[in-house]
């Protein structure tokens, strides 16, 4: 039971949508106007997917590829699960999979130590157009790989994902 | 701390104590009331009250898998060994939460108590969700119950039982509706008006077992009214009389933001030493991978060692008179790794070091400090106010020495190798930075341990950290094999490095 929690039913500036943050291996859906919000991705992938028809949008932050790599109770680690989940999410908020497109941003080369194999950043990403492929989600655009970080701004009413990295000008996808 | 406040409305002689609970709310307090009840009948036994106490222990999470179901479902338990009439169900105690001392606010719900009573007065219940003991004088918690008050939030989910025990059978019905319906009438009388606002919160029990519900909510939850205080994060730290000449102390820091709104802020706790220390040491089995706490302190030390070594190379190299200010070592989950840096934009260096333990490190400066340290290493005046290539060279390498100052300084303390990678510049913002590093770390382990310090220089607008973010099991192993008493050659050792 839930006395106080810290939430607040605080009327809201109108005029602008609620900001939402999504931290790491985390993610958040929304039926309103609301801007979703994750910074500082490095090799981490941010998937934002969109419903235009329902106006349901969710956005989640993944850490590493693949859940059966490891353990872990956080589905939202993991691109394959963490994708699933933000889905099924979606999906118990009003959207429907068949109206639904992906963006994805992230997935950075940056700083990858690893002597042999592909780097977290590619398989995040590779992992990520996989399980939005097996959804039938397509995927609308992205900005991936690189060697810089990014921080994303996801418009649920129009459906943008706005893509700032600390050294070059704001992109739009 | 209790106080003797007379009888309850059933004329039996009762013992009411108050406790002071926590604040729902950062402002306020809260009280815990909890009343005793009259003794159940006698009962004759021929089981021992241990029996009875893993018995009600199985009842306990049988019941705690059921409750989340839709129905009701009626459970039927095996006493095993002991006689079935020597278990009751009673529902005459209940709980009581009373917000503001506004009777609006002031949710009672009865206490369903599976007990059991042997021939020595002894009688062991299941009542809110946990298994309890009383004695003649007294009653102790067995297993925590449903019930509690953490961050601010009160849980209740008081089970609701109904049922009997004869020879022919023992049945308990768990009443999964009634139970929900409980904590609905809890949620719903304590969200409207002003209660989910509350300057305090009394809870009161009336329970055979009260003293077991006080000393758990006492010990869960217990503490003084809060004091406002204002200043720099020394001056506010609170001087524990035990703790006063300490060098090192535990805190647990949580983060709390508020969704859609711009309110952030840190609660820090700091548990006494001696009594966490006694805590942990109680709670680890012996068979368990803890880090005893002394070598914890001695890994401390030699941080602050290489972070002051690594601050005198800043200085020997630029003139520029810079102090370690900070070390902590951090354990935390490993998405929250990214945290311990800011979201602004640094400037830095990474390394993979190998060897026992292996890991990461990061030196990193915020853009300002970056320049500043650059320009006093150069032997042109630059006078720039963004980061040129030659910046950034000369950052890389005050990022190596620093790097390598501190790596040996563990090398030199853990008697192992400790080999790096040439540094790798970055330029970039913060938490992306650490955030392939944390990922990489991630792989092998679902928690981190982070090395933190940072060093400072009154001098110049100059702010230097230093992260590292070493392999966690290869760090229990370094540990592990750490000799206590060789931190005293650290800052020896240290000084060879340069």
């Amino acid at each position: 039971m839930k006395v106080y929690d810290g939430s607040t039913t605080e009327s809201l500036d109108t005029t602008a949508p609620e900001r939402v943050k999504v931290g790491i291996a985390e993610y958040q859906v929304t039926a309103d106007d609301a801007v979703l919000t994750t910074s500082g991705l490095g090799s981490c992938l941010g998937v934002a997917i969109h419903d235009p028809d329902a106006t349901v949008a969710g956005l989640v932050h993944v850490m590493l590829p693949s859940r059966d790599e490891m353990e872990g109770k956080n589905e939202a680690k993991f691109a394959d699960s963490g994708i699933r989940e933000l889905v099924a999410e979606m999906e118990r908020s009003g959207a429907d999979r068949g109206s639904m497109t992906a963006k994805i941003a992230g997935g950075s080369d940056m700083l990858d130590f690893s002597q042999n194999g592909s780097g977290i950043g590619v398989r995040n990403v590779e992992v990520g157009r996989r399980v939005l492929s097996e959804f039938d989600i397509p995927l609308d655009g992205e900005d991936v790989g690189g060697e810089h970080g990014r921080s994303l701004r996801f418009e649920a009413t129009t459906g943008d994902l706005i893509v700032k990295s600390a050294n070059r000008d704001p992109i739009t996808l | 701390m209790y106080d003797d406040l007379g009888s309850d409305e059933r004329g039996i002689s009762e013992i009411l104590g108050t406790v002071l609970l926590i604040s729902m709310v950062l402002l306020g307090s809260a009280t815990v009331i909890i009343f005793g009840a009259s003794a159940i009948s006698d009962a004759t036994q021929r089981t021992t009250t241990e029996a009875a106490t893993d018995y009600l222990e199985t009842v306990d999470s049988r019941l705690a898998t059921l409750s989340a179901s839709s129905d009701d479902p009626e459970v039927v338990f095996d006493p095993q060994d002991a006689a079935a009439r020597e278990y009751h169900v009673r529902r005459d105690g209940y709980m009581n939460v009373t917000v503001n001392d506004n009777p609006d606010c002031s949710v009672n719900q009865t206490l369903s108590t599976i007990a059991f009573e042997d021939s020595n007065g002894n009688t062991v219940g299941y009542e809110g969700g946990g298994v309890w003991r009383s004695g003649i004088d007294s009653s102790t918690q067995v297993t925590p119950p449903d019930v509690t008050l953490a961050d601010g939030m009160l849980d209740v989910n008081l089970v609701n039982v109904t049922g009997t025990f004869d020879q022919a059978r023992n049945r308990v019905a768990l009443n999964a509706s009634e139970t929900r319906n409980t904590t609905e009438t809890f949620s719903e009388n304590l969200a409207r008006g002003d209660c989910p606002r509350p300057d305090n919160v009394s809870i009161t029990v009336k329970s055979q077992f009260y003293d077991g519900w006080a000393d758990y909510l006492e010990t869960t939850i217990e503490h003084s009214p809060p004091t406002y205080v204002t200043g720099g994060s020394e001056e506010i730290l609170p001087g524990g009389s035990d703790d006063a000449g300490r060098d090192q102390v535990f805190v647990f820091k949580s983060e709390i933001e508020w969704v859609g709104e711009s309110v952030e802020f840190y609660i820090y706790m700091l548990p006494e030493y001696e009594s966490l220390t006694s805590l942990m040491s109680s709670h680890a089995d012996a068979e368990s991978d803890a880090i005893p706490v002394d070598k914890l302190e001695v890994f401390n030390e030699m941080t602050r060692d290489g972070t002051e070594q690594a601050a005198a190379n800043v200085e020997m190299m630029t003139g520029i008179r810079t102090e370690a200010e900070v070390t902590r070592l951090s354990f935390a989950p490993i998405e929250d790794v990214p945290k311990q840096v800011g979201t602004d934009t640094y400037v830095g260096t990474v390394v993979e070091f190998t060897g026992v333990p292996s890991g990461f490190l990061l030196v990193l400066f915020d853009e300002a400090s970056a320049v500043h340290i650059a320009e006093a290493m150069m032997p042109v005046e630059m006078d720039a106010d963004e980061l040129t290539p030659q910046h950034e060279a000369a950052i890389e390498e005050l990022g190596n020495i620093m790097t390598s100052g501190f790596v040996d300084g563990w090398a030199n303390v853990l008697q192992t190798s400790v080999d790096h990678t040439p540094p790798k510049l970055v330029h970039d913002m913060g938490r992306a930075i650490i955030d392939p590093l944390a990922a990489q770390v991630g792989q092998h382990q679902e928690h981190a341990f982070i090395v933190d310090s940072e060093m400072r220089t009154d001098d110049i607008a100059f702010g230097a950290e230093i992260h590292a973010l070493p392999n966690e099991k290869e760090l229990r192993q370094a540990l592990d094999e750490l000799l206590v008493d060789r931190a005293d050659q650290t800052e020896a050792d240290v000084e060879q490095i340069f």
